[in-house]
């Protein structure tokens, strides 16, 4: 399965998820890909592009572009998200502790946690003052 | 997302029905906002809820906080598997009771 590299450049606002979203699940769906993975990968999307939104350039505004391709057996998505806001990566944090309780627990972190568990790769570059996320996810069930 | 709401015997309860995500998330803070006061514990069904991200997850972990410890307070029901499978993973299964 093999789906060529599309780009969305989008303004990098809130307002704007549910474009992101349904521009990467139309090439999910081009590939076949089932459901539940295609939520697993969404959710993914949703963290990373409300990060950027929300992070990226505040209090100023700018964009945010978002790549996606198929390829390779199995089949695996490859999505990149990039910005030229302030450098941050969102991998150098620890992750939550997931076993603290309600009162003890820090609000924040649980998305790019999220992230990592739902997708098969992340990676993190600062490259030519932008920031760039890639992540990978085989889109045929395992096992 | 649709959010319906009904107290019976000060028991909240609310009927949740599509994607708990960041559009969502603030809207259910709001509605718990104004319907939980006196209200001595909330049942959420969640049978028509397929989607869940942190926004979402960080209001259970607000409501959990806002309502003290107990956590019986807190009851979700006919959660899907890959809404579950969320929960788990991030540990707020522990503060809820799923039913």
């Amino acid at each position: 399965m093999e789906i060529p590299v599309k780009e969305l450049v989008t303004a990098a606002s809130v307002d704007n998820l549910e474009t992101v979203t349904e521009f990467v699940d139309e090439q999910l769906e081009a590939a076949d890909c089932p459901m539940n993975i295609q939520l697993q990968v969404e959710l993914a999307v949703e963290e990373i592009f409300v990060n950027i939104a929300s992070y990226a350039y505040a209090p100023g505004t700018g964009n945010a572009t978002v790549r996606v391709g198929v390829s390779g057996e199995p089949a695996t998505a490859e999505i990149t998200f990039m910005d030229s806001g302030v450098q941050y990566d969102p991998l150098a944090k620890d992750d939550p502790d997931v076993n603290l309780p309600a009162s003890e627990r820090d609000i924040g972190g649980l998305g790019i946690f999220l992230t990592k568990k739902n997708m098969d790769e992340v990676a993190y570059e600062y490259r030519d003052g932008m920031n760039v996320f890639t992540m990978k996810k085989i889109l045929t069930e395992q096992r | 997302m649709k959010i319906e709401g009904q107290m019976n015997n000060r028991v909240l309860s609310v009927i949740l029905e599509g994607r708990l995500d960041t559009d969502a998330a603030p809207l259910l803070e709001e509605f718990l906002t104004e319907n939980l006061p006196g209200a001595e514990s909330v049942e959420l069904d969640f049978s028509g809820v397929d989607y869940i991200s942190s926004a979402g997850l960080r209001v259970m972990v607000w409501l959990s906080r806002h309502t003290g410890i107990s956590k019986g307070f807190i009851r979700i029901r006919n959660m899907k598997s890959s809404v579950k499978g969320i929960f788990e993973l991030t540990g707020i299964s522990d503060m809820v009771v799923v039913e």
